[in-house]
């Protein structure tokens, strides 16, 4: 290995809170060398993304107490000065951060964001950082540079923000890049199409890239070397073939075994040939365009555009699709959150496309939801007693019967009853998702709606919630239409898949059909841009 | 037990001595109002409405006019009658300060009240419904809020003022503070219910309504048990500081002779009648002055760290202030 | 844009509409406002009342009173009960000295505000923000009135460094008209700059926080360059949108009190005056003047929002 770049000897930060002492990062040490990708690898709160921002200067918090050494050069970044490091930042060290949405001032013209960081830098006109700002854009593969150049960020599609993101780090030609979740916030054919910018940028520049991300197959994408961070610690560091051929720690173990992968295991079809509980005819969910006033029956923008799925009891029917596919307002018309704009909806043979809300309230028992944002799905102000009795009191039952089933479904999906008294606030993200899941098991459905369940959930978790929903299928004999944009997961738990695009169902098949012969170009597509799930030697430049 | 949004929010507020101390001043002002008959009786001995043109008192062993013959009254003296000094009229001006706390801390108290309570319901509902509820609701708040703060007082209170109001069962008599109390609460409706609307309409895009929806939950449980305990925070915030605008509102309309109506005391209305011998007595407009501003500062300072503590990313209550 | 123009332009014409029915319902409705008895003056006999009843048209139905009234009122030939003099002459006359009031104070609170804003964001937390928060929290807590009383009788009556009240016009003397009007200006500027300290300190802090701040520094920006290009941008934008709504509303009437204490002569006090009496016309016209700078306010606001802030667009 050539002279490092960057080298990091025992890194440590704490920060001072309400609540005492936290050691955020824990004596992390390696090195960076040219030209080479370094993935930081961890769940969220391993330290990870502090350290990053450590390195560049850019903690906020004033009460961090930061020790060790960061030597990059000659000269030392931990301690030196604002003035130091203001020179560093953007022009050796650059940064790409995860939502490009939020990172990017939303009043400020994108060139002119670009150009602002060259001319912090470098002696030069306006005019000379505009066109050099302009060339950067088309560099990052921004078609039609020009014109773009003086949109608002709100203006691009997410990945072309990433892009001006990415223009703007390489605007000085730094000799190290720190990428922090850089694919997070981008839909899987978005993300494919950004590794493969960040690894073309690597070889022509040779700078060396600080990956850091909570997904191992944007690792095996991208990486040379993998250190995996948990709990503020490096717990294991090394080429990344070794780390996920022979991974030496219990910690990479049990995360490399969590990943959903497109090569695992299948389930057994569990689909009789009963009659399906719910049935979605040609469903058409739309949304007036522009201001409702004076407008009713003017136009309208399909978010689901004819869509004919049904279930079978016990049967779980997978749903994916890109974000703005139209897939979770389909979810809202299942379960007639919404009112189809046409079409029917029929569940346990009763037509409830045009159902009140009143004659609605008998079936909520039995057709459920369950959500994604499982911190916005509780009510803040509630306590999870509170949130899974809900249904439990509206339903009639005795104020005395209530608690006890809370208990009984609490601990029906793995909570101790002590987290009953607790405060969304006060749970972890996968407690708050077992919550949900109780609310929605508590007057025993025959299907449930899942939508995107564990896409807020880091992989470990994801795969304990994974678990739990097998096995209440399997005991209770729920029905799920499981949502989700995620490629990997959907094939782990579905017996047939449905992909959506457009708000119009593009293929319907049973999960190994559909994973191994695509019959629609688009969703041969989304398989093709999904991360691989073991790093390939001599894969840079295979994908465009 | 786990730790409610609540308790976090008050052990914030517990730590933050300033706001407290603030908080205690604007108890022990309440209190002090309300032993305004006890010092009247016990420690001045006048009743608030009591004059004395002619009287002598003695201060330093010398007899000396309560109200000198060109018409000068005596300024403060240390005892307890006429603590503070006279007014033009030789009435004790401690004593009808207190009782002038009275009615303005009454009416500033019980019009908030009614603001939060109006504020409230008009946002929930036009905020949870939409649609055309929320169209009436919003032109109706549109129409208070163009009409000039206290032009509307004003012309409201003279209105009132002549002929009290009759609307079914309520009646308010002329000359009555609940007059004050109900323009005071109305014209600041606007002010509040819009950061609730607003936040409302946040909060049904929140999955949780959404949950409460799919369980079979109706309008009304929705708002009362789903919405409402989310936006206690926001009234909790906005209570001192309406408090603090509606004694303000109160004290500009008595300065302007729409208020509480003399010889009937109010900060407001001292001050109206100290402005005009602020040169021989100055101590008639600065007294009730000082009071007035007391208060205000008290509420406005313990509001802010109520507000620092319950939410400390919102500064929509500062937006309320049109006088 | 011209649809959101025509849109806004509607909902102004109606708001208005409402107004004055409201305002002049306020003043008719209510029991014992009959305004030909309070004209005729101290016992008057029941035909003296009448024929003020008549001649004024106190007898007709009130819809039809109020279209004659609103006919007045906009046709500029609306007189008042009382003095019997031209309303729109009189607002006229009072419109200088209540937009030199309102223009002078709001730059003043503007800038001071911004000033006090920014340095307390600064120095959150520390010694100085703290005193800058109390100051803010005493300028907001200091009524109009008796703030205004006392700086015209210690400033200006027994210090004599400025005029005791009073109004001298541009035309005349430029400069008397400024050394009038340091004092009114800044009675009225202390509270708004107290509240706009406030209200921007909490706006910069917020926007410290954002992610492309973050940006901006992981850029190599200088810190100067992070505060005035990508915070203060963004924070400006709410209060500038506050500033033209309290523009509209001192004019409209929030200046009344400041005007009635230094003995302005302007709109606000006109409308002050005019309200003691249950005057209808000037009320009336008062009002909808106030009303229509409010309203005007608002859209120019809601305008001015979308060409500050690019994601919010009008169509």
């Amino acid at each position: 290995m050539s002279e490092p770049l960057l080298s990091v000897r025992d890194l440590s930060v704490a920060f001072e809170g309400e609540r005492g002492r936290l050691q955020a990062v824990d004596g992390v040490s390696f090195d960076l060398a040219p030209g080479e990708v370094l993935a930081l690898v961890g769940e969220s709160g391993s330290g990870k993304s502090v350290t990053a921002l450590t390195l560049m200067g850019l903690l906020a918090a004033r009460d961090a107490r930061i020790a060790g050494s960061a030597r990059y050069g000659d000269g030392e970044l931990i301690g030196a000065s604002e003035g130091e490091l203001r020179k560093l930042r953007g022009e050796q060290l650059a940064m790409v951060f995860q939502d490009p949405l939020s990172s990017l001032n939303p009043v400020v013209r994108v060139a002119d964001q670009v150009a602002e960081q060259i001319l912090a830098h470098r002696d030069v006109s306006r005019q000379q950082a505009r066109e050099r700002a302009i060339a950067l854009l088309s560099r990052v593969g921004i078609p039609e540079p020009e014109q773009r150049a003086d949109a608002y960020p709100h203006e691009l599609s997410g990945g072309m923000r990433q892009r001006v993101m990415i223009a703007m780090a390489l605007s000085c030609e730094p000799r190290i890049l720190i990428a922090d979740e850089p694919t997070t916030a981008l839909d899987v054919t978005v993300q494919a199409q950004i590794l493969a910018l960040i690894r073309a940028l690597r070889a022509e520049t040779g700078a060396g890239v600080l990956l850091i991300t909570h997904d191992f197959g944007v690792v095996a994408e991208l990486a040379d070397r993998v250190a995996v961070m948990h709990a503020g610690r490096i717990v294991e560091h090394g080429p990344v073939e070794d780390v996920f051929e022979r991974p030496e720690s219990a910690h990479t173990r049990r995360l490399l075994a969590a990943v959903p992968r497109l090569d695992g295991p299948l389930r057994e079809p569990r689909v009789g040939d009963e009659a399906p509980v719910l049935a979605l005819e040609d469903v058409e969910v739309g949304f007036p365009v522009g201001r409702r006033l004076l407008r009713r029956g003017g136009e309208r923008r399909r978010a689901v555009d004819g869509v004919t799925l049904s279930i079978a009891p016990g049967e779980t029917v997978g749903l994916v699709g890109e974000s703005g596919s139209g897939k979770s307002t389909l979810a809202r018309a299942a379960v007639r959150l919404l009112e189809p704009t046409a079409g029917s909806v029929t569940f346990a043979g009763r037509d409830i496309t045009r159902a009140r809300r009143r004659e609605l309230v008998p079936l909520r028992a039995e057709l459920q939801i369950v959500f994604q944002d499982p911190y916005g799905s509780l009510n803040p102000r509630k306590t999870a007693r509170d949130i899974v009795g809900l249904p439990l009191r509206l339903s009639g039952l005795p104020k005395a019967e209530v608690g006890p089933r809370v208990e009984e479904l609490l601990e029906r999906v793995g909570l101790e009853p002590a987290h009953a008294d607790r405060w969304p606030h006060e749970l972890s993200g996968g407690q708050r998702q077992r919550v949900g899941i109780a609310r929605a098991l508590a007057l025993s459905p025959r299907l449930v709606v899942l939508d995107e369940p564990v896409s807020a959930l880091d992989v470990s978790v994801q795969a304990q919630i994974l678990e739990l929903l097998d096995d209440l299928q399997r005991d209770l004999g729920l029905a799920y239409l499981f949502i989700s944009h995620d490629l990997r997961v959907v094939r782990q738990v579905s017996d047939r898949v449905a992909v959506m695009r457009g708000g119009r169902l593009v293929e319907l098949a049973p999960a190994a059909d559909l994973y191994a012969r695509p019959q629609h170009p688009y969703t041969a597509e989304l398989l093709a841009a999904v991360p691989v799930a073991r790093p390939v030697r001599g894969r840079a430049g295979t994908r465009s | 037990m786990g730790q409610s949004p609540w308790r976090l929010a008050l052990r914030r507020l517990r730590r933050d001595r300033v706001a407290l101390v603030f908080g205690a001043l604007f108890v022990v002002l309440v209190l002090a109002a309300l032993a305004a008959p006890l010092w009247a009786s016990a420690v001045a001995d006048r009743a608030p409405d009591r004059t004395n043109e002619t009287g002598k008192i003695e201060v330093d062993g010398r007899q000396v006019d309560v109200v000198s013959l060109d018409g000068v009254p005596i300024g403060p003296q240390w005892r307890g009658e006429y603590f503070l000094g006279a007014d033009a009229n030789g009435r004790d001006v401690m004593v009808r300060l207190l009782y002038g706390a009275r009615n303005s801390l009454l009416i500033g108290l019980a019009a908030a009240l009614l603001t939060a309570l109006l504020a409230t319901m008009v946002g929930l509902v036009a905020g949870y419904f939409g649609g055309w509820v929320d169209a009436v609701a919003r032109s109706t708040l549109d129409v208070i809020w163009a009409f000039p703060v206290i032009l509307l007082g004003v012309a409201l209170g003279t209105a009132l003022a002549v002929g009290g109001l009759r609307i079914g069962p309520l009646e308010l008599e002329a000359g009555s503070m609940a007059i004050s109390i109900v323009v005071i609460a109305v014209v600041y409706v606007p002010y509040m219910a819009r950061p609730i609307r607003g936040e409302v309409l946040a909060l049904r895009e929140r999955e949780f309504v959404e949950a409460a929806h799919a369980q079979g939950a109706g309008p009304l449980r929705t708002m009362a048990s789903e919405l409402l305990p989310n936006l206690t925070s926001t009234i909790v915030v906005f209570a001192p500081l309406m408090v603090a605008n509606a004694v303000l509102l109160e004290a500009a309309l008595s300065f302007l002779g729409v208020g509480v109506v003399p010889p009937d005391p109010s900060w407001g209305n001292m001050i109206d009648s100290g402005v005009e011998s602020m040169i021989t007595a100055p101590h008639l407009a600065i007294a009730p002055g000082l009071m007035l501003v007391l208060t205000v500062l008290a509420l406005n300072v313990f509001g802010d760290g109520v507000r620092d503590a319950f939410d400390p990313r919102s500064s929509a209550a500062w937006g309320t202030r049109r006088l | 844009m011209t649809g959101f123009v025509v849109r806004r332009l509607a909902q102004m014409v109606v708001v208005l509409f409402a107004v004055s029915v409201l305002t002049f319902a306020i003043f008719n409705v209510i029991p014992n406002g009959d305004p030909a008895a309070r004209m005729a003056g101290k016992s008057p006999t029941e035909s003296q009342i009448e024929a003020i009843r008549a001649e004024w048209g106190f007898d007709e139905p009130l819809p039809v009173q109020y279209v004659r009234t609103m006919e007045q009122v906009l046709g500029g030939s609306a007189i008042s009960y009382f003095t019997q003099l031209n309303v729109r002459e009189e607002i006229l006359r009072g419109l200088p000295r209540t937009l030199s009031l309102a223009i002078g104070a709001a730059i003043l609170w503007m800038a001071f505000g911004v000033a006090l804003g920014l340095l307390g964001a600064m120095r959150a937390g520390r010694a100085s923000d703290r005193l800058i928060t109390f100051v803010a929290l005493v300028g907001v807590s200091l009524p109009v009135f008796w703030l205004g009383a006392l700086l015209s009788h210690y400033l200006g009556f027994k210090a004599g460094w400025f005029p005791n009240g009073g109004y001298v016009p541009l035309t005349e003397d430029p400069l008397g008209w400024a050394y009038h009007l340091v004092l009114p200006c800044a009675t009225l500027a202390v509270l708004f700059i107290g509240f706009y300290s406030r209200v921007l300190r909490s706006s910069v802090l917020d926007t410290m926080g954002e992610d492309y701040v973050r940006t901006a520094r992981a850029k190599g920006l200088g810190e100067r360059q992070v505060l005035l290009r990508h915070v203060l941008r963004n924070s400006l934008i709410p209060i500038v949108t506050l500033w033209g709504l309290d523009f509209g509303a001192v004019v409209a009437g929030g200046a009344i009190l400041t005007e009635v204490v230094f003995d302005l002569q302007g709109v606000g006090q006109y409308a002050a005056e005019s309200v003691g009496q249950l005057d209808v016309p000037p009320v009336l016209a008062v009002t909808l003047f106030g009303a229509f700078f409010i309203v005007v306010a608002n859209t120019i606001v809601d305008i001015a929002y979308a060409a500050l802030d690019p994601r919010i667009r009008v169509t």
